[in-house]
């Protein structure tokens, strides 16, 4: 019969939405994990490097308020470390913090490396000190995976000097090796020419043709200093001589590209400034901080200072029509001797 | 009748759909939440994820770990160049994936420098708390709680015990489950229109059976072949009542055509003639009567009876009326109307007949008197007799069932009033002189012993038949 046939379907169709109801909550397969695309960005977000910054800067402020070098340990590292040190101990013994280098805790600019493998460095580049002082361009570092972020240099930028191009930073930069030969000139390279330059002064150095030079450089300040002494009356008619020797350390270099396929190069130069004047004569300490440097030692015929001398260089690419050019420097007296 | 069984049938599952389709968004609902436990195997402080088994389940992931009494765990996030690189060479366990739905399945993790080999473990869990690499992390004593909200790239979980002494923590993730209910709204559906059809089954089923009763009820009731009530009463007029033939203009004609002398003599007992008369509704009758005994139910032969009983008190009250309208007839006697003429042919074939039911029957309902019996068959009697039996056993059952198969108001108008009426005015029929008594009275021949003093308009009745 007609209905029978009816009532037999609605019976199957309903007892197939029961089934599959009942079904339906042990059905489902199990997800498997799906990695997502590697990642090729950047190794911190602004926001991650921004609290690097913050925290470097707070460790900073608090050994500067101490006056203390150790209190710099946990977020300050090599020639950085090295160089404000000796500046807290100087402004303790002098009892005056005025030639403590200001960094500014604010970033204009970040250049985020985009590298695997430590160390890791990124770049930042602050906002102008309180007092009109050009911006800070300071590295830091990630020595390994287990470490924070440290500040490893920082340079004070050249008047008038224009930074290059770099990818933004949620793109993130290359790290370039320091012996990296798609460059004008490899980073140490160009570190050892220009510690070549402000040892010889542009005049003098044959590398200097390869460097475009501001009148506000390193070379510039390291001859201002050897003028200081020419000029102290008498220094010419007692047959006192002055002699500087920079060199650049090799292995303290921390290069990034630029957009334009450049790189951004800091490293370091060890300067030493000799004043060796006649027997039994006495060759004074010309500034505050070589004063403190000395400290008590008794004053001789000959007077060393030695600087650590952090700059940072524009290399352009191979081929490319510019030259390498400084874009800052921080020169500072770390140690003095008799 | 089958259908309305196949529309209750239709009516539960449509329920029973309705309620399925309910369960599977209630009870029976899968939880909003997958939780997963992974338990660290071997060696080492660190628990790391396999990249996408933060976003395994759903987008947003919770993460609780726990760690022994007493000791410190803290929960990272990374890229899983930092974590792995965070890790280093130190033993760790690798969550690689869902091995059922409640158990996150664990290996032990590979150095990252193969030919340096694993480290010996540690002998204080390295914290990775505070590294700047993570985008999340969380640290506590015991047991720490991290959110996640997955996003492009392959981000790890990187858990560690921390401290002297410090295990491996045991990891739980915790995804809210966008859980669909597909069968519900489908199930209410469905049952939706089970029970609608259903229901419309059985209100079809219900009508006509309903409508089967009232024909019955109406065939029964009038008697005759023709329909509604006025015909039931002009039945009734017609045969048991002469008077009314006296009141009607076509009451000679009517009286005459009804008992005619000469056909009832021909059929010699009365309800052979009876039978004549209405054939439609004693056969229409009986065959749905047998069509339902067929069809196997109960209620429909004890509706029948009610009706049958309504039938006869009806009938009865009827027969009352004119019982209390004879006196009048007494005029058509005196007249040579053919009426009376044919009374004494039916009176012996009717005599016999109510007297074996009379001991059944107690004082009410004697239709039988005079017309009455001739108009009956014995069909007919039986069943009056049933539903009068039906009626004493229990009234208040079959009001009931009367109230529950709905034909009261078939039934009651014509049930209540007259039988009310007529009730002063019934003679004592218990008696065969009583009935007797009736019988003459009925059809005018106690003319001369009641006499016409009770005849209310004696001479009007007469000059109009006149």
């Amino acid at each position: 019969m007609n209905r029978r046939a009816t009532r037999r379907a609605l019976t199957v169709a309903s007892a197939v939405v029961v089934t599959s109801t009942l079904l339906a909550g042990c059905a489902d397969e199990l997800p498997q994990p799906v990695a997502g695309e590697a990642f090729d960005g950047p190794v911190l977000t602004e926001e991650q490097d921004t609290q690097v910054f913050t925290a470097v800067a707070e460790t900073v402020a608090k050994a500067d308020k101490a006056l203390s070098g150790k209190e710099l340990k946990p977020r300050v590292t090599g020639p950085a470390y090295e160089v404000r040190a000796s500046q807290l101990s100087v402004a303790k013994k002098r009892d005056n913090a005025e030639f403590v280098t200001e960094i500014p805790s604010e970033s204009q600019q970040m250049i985020i490396p985009t590298t695997e493998g430590w160390p890791r460095t990124s770049f930042s580049i602050t906002t102008a000190t309180e007092d009109q002082e050009t911006p800070r361009l300071v590295a830091f570092e990630q020595d390994s995976a287990r470490a924070d972020y440290k500040m490893w240099a920082w340079t004070q930028l050249i008047p008038g000097q224009s930074m290059p191009y770099f990818a933004d930073s949620a793109v993130g930069s290359t790290a370039v090796a320091g012996d990296d030969d798609s460059l004008a000139a490899t980073p140490v390279d160009a570190l050892a020419q220009y510690a070549d330059i402000v040892t010889l002064g542009a005049k003098k150095s044959s590398f200097a043709k390869g460097f475009e030079l501001p009148d506000g450089d390193l070379a510039a300040a390291v001859a201002a200093d050897a003028s200081a002494w020419k000029e102290v009356p008498g220094f010419e008619e007692s047959g006192t001589k002055y002699s500087q020797k920079y060199k650049a350390r090799k292995d303290e270099v921390r290069s990034v590209r630029t957009a334009d396929g450049g790189a951004l190069v800091m490293g370091v130069l060890d300067g030493k400034a000799t004043v060796k004047a006649e027997e039994d004569a006495k060759v004074p300490a010309l500034s505050e901080t070589q004063k403190a440097l000395l400290g008590d030692a008794e004053q001789t015929n000959v007077l060393t200072t030695e600087y650590t001398d952090m700059v940072a260089l524009y290399v352009p690419a191979k081929g490319s029509d510019e030259k390498i050019r400084p874009l800052g420097f921080s020169h500072v007296a770390t140690a003095a001797s008799n | 009748m089958l259908q309305r069984i196949l529309g209750g049938v239709l009516v539960l599952l449509g329920l029973a759909a309705a309620a399925l389709g309910v369960a599977s968004a209630t009870v029976w609902r899968d939880t909003d939440t997958v939780v997963a436990t992974a338990t660290p195997t071997g060696d080492g402080t660190l628990v790391v994820t396999d990249p996408g088994v933060l976003g395994l389940v759903g987008g947003d992931v919770t993460v609780s770990a726990t760690v022994p009494e007493g000791q410190k765990v803290t929960l990272a996030v990374g890229r899983d160049v930092d974590v792995a690189g965070w890790v280093g060479n130190d033993p760790y366990s690798r969550v690689t994936g869902l091995s059922d739905w409640e158990n996150l399945s664990v290996a032990a993790g590979e150095p990252a420098d193969a030919e340096a080999g694993t480290n010996e473990p540690p002998e204080s869990g390295p914290d990775p708390a505070g590294s700047d690499m993570w985008v999340a992390e969380a640290s506590d004593e015991n047991s720490v709680t991290l959110r996640w909200s997955d996003r492009p790239g392959r981000w790890t979980l990187l858990a560690a015990g921390v401290g002297e002494g410090a295990q491996a923590p045991t990891l739980e993730l915790t995804w809210p489950r966008n859980v669909t209910t597909p069968y519900l709204w489908p199930g209410i559906g469905v049952g939706v229109v089970l029970v609608g059809i259903g229901a419309v089954l059985l209100v079809l089923g219900g009508r006509r059976v309903r409508a089967q009763r009232a024909d019955a009820a109406d065939l029964r009731s009038d008697g005759g072949p023709s329909d509604g009530r006025h015909d039931d009463r002009s039945d009734d007029e017609r045969y048991d009542d002469p008077s009314a033939g006296a009141r009607s203009p076509f009451g000679p004609v009517a009286p005459g055509a009804g008992h005619d002398p000469s056909h009832q003599a021909g059929a010699t007992p009365a309800p052979t003639a009876e039978e004549a008369d209405e054939p439609g509704p004693t056969r229409e009758g009986d065959d749905d009567g047998t069509a339902r005994d067929a069809a196997g139910t109960a209620e429909v032969p004890l509706a029948g009876r009610l009706l049958r009983r309504s039938r006869g008190s009806r009938r009865q009250s009827v027969a009352e009326t004119s019982t209390a309208d004879v006196p009048p007839t007494g005029d058509v006697a005196r007249g040579d109307d053919p009426a009376p003429v044919a009374a004494p042919f039916g009176a012996p074939v009717a005599g016999p007949v109510p007297a074996p039911a009379a001991p059944h029957e107690p004082v009410p309902a004697e239709p039988t008197t005079a017309t009455g019996a001739l108009r009956m068959t014995r069909r007919e009697l039986r069943a009056q007799e049933e539903a009068r039996r039906a009626s004493e056993q229990g009234s208040g059952m079959t009001r009931m069932l009367r109230a529950m198969t709905g034909s009261i108001p078939a039934v009651r108008p014509q049930e209540s009033a007259p039988a009310g009426e007529a009730a002063p005015a019934r003679p004592d029929t218990s008696t065969p002189a009583g009935r007797a008594a009736a019988w003459r009275a009925t059809w005018g021949f106690g003319d001369t012993r009641t006499g016409q003093g009770t005849d209310p308009n004696p001479t009007d009745t007469d000059g109009e038949n006149r």
